[in-house]
C-alpha cells in the first residue's frame, strides 16, 4: 500500500502564557477533514524546538497546534530539539469523523425514549473522543398520525407536548425536526424520530 | 450534591523532567470506574502543584492515573506551587465505558466459532482504543428453535457443547452474556455466532 508521508516542521521558542496540558493516553484518535486541536508541553530545560508531523499537516497557533490528517490510518506529531534529536513523540489512531446527532435523554435517532422529560441535546455518539457543546436553539415536533407541528424554543420538552406524548399509545412516532447551534457558530438543522413507550 | 475537593500536593517539574507532553483540549474525556493514564504538563514545562474536584489523582510510572469520583463533571486544577494561586483548569467530560463485544473463543459477533474453544470472553475491539476487563457473570445460548440453556461463569460447559453439536454446519446461535466492567455495572452483551 502507497504510505504517505507529510513532514512539516515548525520552529519556536518557549514563550507564551502558563497553559496545563493533559494526555489521556488510551484516547489518542485523530479526526480526517477536521481541524484537530492539541497542545504539546515541552520541558523548560529544551530551549527551542520544534514540531513535525508525519500522515499529517500541522499549523501552530497562539497556545495550540491545528493537526489535519490526511488519508491515512496513523498520523504522528513529535518534537525534535535544536540538535534534531526526536524527544518526543505520539502516534495517533486515524477515523472520519460521523456527523452529530440527536437526542432525547439518551435515545437517538430511532430509538425507543426511556424518559421523555429528558431534554433534547445534540452531540456525537459516545464512541466520538470529541467534548462539543452544540445548543438546540429550538424544534419542531410532530406525532404520528397528526397534521399539528409544536413548535418549541430552546431544548427543554414543553408542557404542550408532554401532553400530547400522555395521549400517546405506544410505538407513536415523534419526529423532532431542530435548529442547532455549533461550537463553529454555524446554524444548522437535524432531524430525528423517536418512538414512544408508555412507562 | 455533595462535591469532593480533592488537594494533592503533587509538585511536578518541568513536566516530569524530559517529558513531553501530547494533549488534546477538545477530547477531555475520563471514563467512570476506569483507570484513565495520563501524563500531565505545561506548556512551557513549567513547575506546578495539582489539586482537583471529583478526580482521585495516582501517581504510576512516568505519569498518572485519574479516577473519577462521580458520574458529575470533574475538574483537575494547576497551581503554582509557590503561591499556590491557580494558573490554569481542565474541565473533563465523564463518560461511562461503552459496552464490550462478546467473544466466543476468538469468535467475535457475526462469526463463525470452533467449538474446541472453551470460554467466552467480553472486551473491546479495535474500535474502542480503552483497555477495560470485563468478567462474563452468567450467559444463556439460544438457537432458532426457541430452545436456550443458561449458564453460571464464562466457561463454555460441556453441557453447553453438547446442545450445540446438535446444529447443523452453517446453523446460528446466540449468547446473550451478563457481564461486569471494571466500573462495577453489570451489562448484558449480545453476540451471534455460526458453526
Amino acid at each position: 500500500m502507497k504510505t504517505l508521508f507529510f513532514l512539516g516542521a515548525l520552529t519556536f521558542s518557549c514563550s507564551g502564557f502558563t497553559q496545563g496540558v493533559v494526555q489521556l493516553t488510551d484516547i489518542q484518535v485523530l479526526y480526517l477533514g477536521y481541524a484537530n486541536r492539541i497542545e504539546i508541553g515541552i520541558p523548560k530545560t529544551e530551549g527551542s524546538y520544534s514540531v513535525f508531523a508525519e500522515g499529517a499537516t500541522i499549523e501552530k497557533h497562539d497556545t495550540f497546534y491545528t493537526v489535519f490528517v490526511k488519508d491515512v490510518r496513523h498520523a504522528t506529531i513529535g518534537v525534535k530539539n535544536e540538535k534534531g534529536d526526536t524527544i518526543g513523540k505520539q502516534e495517533y489512531i486515524c477515523r472520519r469523523l460521523p456527523d452529530f446527532q440527536l437526542f432525547w435523554g439518551s435515545a437517538g435517532n430511532g430509538e425507543s425514549l426511556i424518559d421523555y422529560t429528558a431534554p433534547l441535546r445534540a452531540g456525537y455518539p459516545d464512541l466520538v473522543y470529541l467534548t462539543f457543546d452544540f445548543t438546540v436553539i429550538s424544534y419542531e415536533v410532530q406525532f404520528s398520525g397528526s397534521v399539528e407541528v409544536i413548535e418549541v424554543q430552546g431544548n427543554v420538552i414543553s408542557p404542550k407536548v408532554i401532553e400530547h406524548l400522555k395521549n400517546a399509545t405506544s410505538q407513536t412516532e415523534i419526529s423532532i425536526v431542530a435548529r442547532v447551534l455549533g461550537p463553529d457558530g454555524i446554524k444548522r438543522i437535524r432531524a430525528s424520530t423517536f418512538v414512544y413507550e408508555p412507562i | 450534591m455533595k462535591k469532593a475537593i480533592l488537594m494533592y500536593m503533587i509538585t511536578l517539574s518541568g513536566c516530569l523532567g524530559a517529558q513531553v507532553v501530547f494533549g488534546n483540549p477538545e477530547a477531555h474525556i475520563l471514563y467512570f470506574g476506569y483507570e484513565n493514564h495520563a501524563q500531565i504538563g505545561a506548556v512551557k514545562g513549567e513547575r506546578f502543584r495539582l489539586s482537583s474536584e471529583n478526580i482521585k489523582i495516582r501517581n504510576e510510572g512516568n505519569g498518572f492515573v485519574l479516577l473519577p469520583q462521580d458520574k458529575e463533571q470533574a475538574v483537575l486544577y494547576f497551581n503554582d506551587p509557590t503561591s499556590g494561586v491557580c494558573f490554569d483548569s481542565i474541565i473533563f467530560d465523564i463518560r461511562i465505558l461503552p459496552p464490550p463485544s462478546l467473544f466466543f473463543g476468538s469468535a467475535g459477533d457475526g462469526e463463525k466459532v470452533q467449538l474446541s474453544h472453551n470460554v467466552l470472553f467480553a472486551k473491546y475491539n479495535a474500535d474502542i482504543p480503552l483497555t477495560g476487563k470485563f468478567e462474563v457473570k452468567s450467559y444463556t445460548v439460544s438457537t432458532g428453535s426457541g430452545r436456550s440453556i443458561t449458564v453460571s461463569g464464562s466457561t463454555i460447559v460441556e453441557d453447553v457443547r453438547s446442545y450445540l453439536k446438535r446444529l447443523n454446519k452453517g446453523d446460528s446461535f446466540t449468547i446473550t452474556a451478563k457481564v461486569v466492567g471494571p466500573d462495577g455495572i453489570i451489562r448484558e452483551v449480545k453476540g451471534r455466532y455460526t458453526l
